[in-house]
């Protein structure tokens, strides 16, 4: 028991940062928390209850860095985005000046620096304990953007097929490593915020957990299997938005899961922006200007978490 | 219960600076104290503790150094300064006007 104990205190810090400084803390802490299981075990306790009792002892150590944290270049980073969102269409522009293959060069400059702008304004907001797998998560979303840059790359800088193919090939592949950081981030918050939820003694077994990772595993072959059906039938520049919708329809499912109205209302909201940006792009062939409906989107999806936000906040007083 | 903790959790650097009055101590001889006198009633959590001290010894109310290497284990003792000490008898006084205060607001004669 008394090691089970040193692996939970083990995993309290597994996300701190590693400073000197925290070391001893750690070192402090976990001397304390035996020290308290075993005085409780002298108090006549069992070891079940003297685990607990130790366990909860230690409460949240985020506390200990919150204050410092989480703030740290935020704002700088939402700046940063919106400033390269904005900057996004300048290479396109300057590139149209130098024939097909600048404008080409350009719109995949485009690309990149959107997938840019959003990994840093989804990483903008983030706590230690959450920081790794929501910079997965962006770096999964950005790589989404990204992956249709070979495509029309190279297609437009080798000859023939050749380029095409090798093109869609690449473009799957990036689609693939997305989807699985996607995949692997989603699960794991929602395995960490299970292991938050329960008492640190209740470490029981799951068996809904492996059907749950089969559904979502099924459920993204199912779209990348859209997606190559797509992209056959109205041509892989187009094809690529199966993902966001996938991936907005994914979140709402999770909130009708979940009972959370305010993820059912952002998946509707992302799936409702990227049917409108395949519709509109179709549509007009603009699609050096239609992609703004993202930014657009994410500025709705910011009023509309903040409105829930609002609501929530007003019940509980 | 978590109202009475929440109003004492306000309270956690005068708590711990009333034990280093008396006398040198770490974080687990400090929070053993508190739930002593407190009757079980009240303890500190490691990480509010450790917080408070990190902010304390920021603001110059306390110092620390190692010590304890006679039971094996390394402790961080902490040792109140003047301005700790200035802290607390401000915090002290505050406290108890708010008490008297409260008193006179909340109960009723009879």
């Amino acid at each position: 028991m008394r090691k089970k104990l040193i692996g939970y205190v083990d995993a309290q810090f597994a996300h701190l940062p590693k400073s000197a400084q925290m070391r001893d803390l750690h070192d402090e802490i976990l001397l304390n928390t035996l020290d308290r299981y075993d005085e409780e075990i002298a108090a006549g306790a069992d070891e079940e209850s003297a685990y607990r009792t130790a366990a909860e002892s230690i409460g949240d150590l985020d506390e200990l860095i919150e204050p410092l944290a989480p703030k740290n270049g935020s704002t700088l980073r939402k700046v940063i985005a919106i400033a390269l969102y904005v900057c996004a269409v300048i290479p396109v522009i300057a590139g149209t000046a130098f024939g097909n293959t600048g404008a080409i060069i350009g719109v995949c400059l485009m690309f990149v620096i959107c997938a840019t702008a959003t990994y840093l304004l989804l990483t903008a907001n983030t706590t230690p304990k959450t920081r790794r797998l929501k910079q997965l998560r962006a770096l999964g979303i950005a790589l989404y953007i990204v992956c249709v840059v070979p495509v029309i790359a190279l297609a437009e800088l080798l000859p023939g097929d050749v380029g095409e193919t090798l093109g869609v090939c690449l473009m799957f592949l990036t689609a693939a490593a997305a989807t699985g950081l996607v995949v692997y981030s989603v699960s794991n918050a929602e395995k960490a915020q299970k292991a938050a939820a329960a008492t640190p003694a209740a470490e029981e077994k799951e068996p809904s957990n492996a059907v749950r990772g089969l559904l979502i595993a099924a459920y993204w072959i199912a779209a990348a299997a859209l997606f190559s059906l797509l992209g056959n039938h109205i041509g892989w520049p187009y094809a690529w938005i199966v993902f966001p919708i996938a991936g907005a329809a994914f979140s709402a499912i999770s909130g009708i899961h979940n009972r959370s109205v305010k993820k059912i209302a952002a998946g509707l909201l992302w799936i409702a922006v990227s049917v409108c940006y395949l519709l509109l792009t179709v549509k007009t062939g603009a699609w050096y200007a239609t992609w703004l409906l993202f930014p657009i989107g994410a500025a709705l999806n910011g009023i509309l978490s903040g409105i829930f936000s609002l609501k929530t906040g007003g019940k509980k007083e | 219960m978590s109202i009475t903790a929440d109003l004492i959790r306000g309270h956690t650097e005068t708590i711990i600076l009333a034990q280093l009055l008396q006398h040198d101590s770490y974080g687990y001889e400090i929070n053993k104290a508190v739930r002593q006198i407190s009757g079980n009633r009240f303890e500190l959590k490691e990480a509010t503790l450790y917080t408070a001290f990190k902010r304390m010894e920021e603001a110059g109310q306390i110092t620390s150094y190692w010590g304890g290497e006679l039971t094996g284990a390394r402790r961080r003792y902490y040792c109140i300064t003047d301005a700790g000490r200035k802290y607390y008898n401000a915090q002290l006084a505050l406290w108890e006007e708010a008490k008297s205060i409260l008193d006179k607001l909340i109960e009723t004669e009879g």
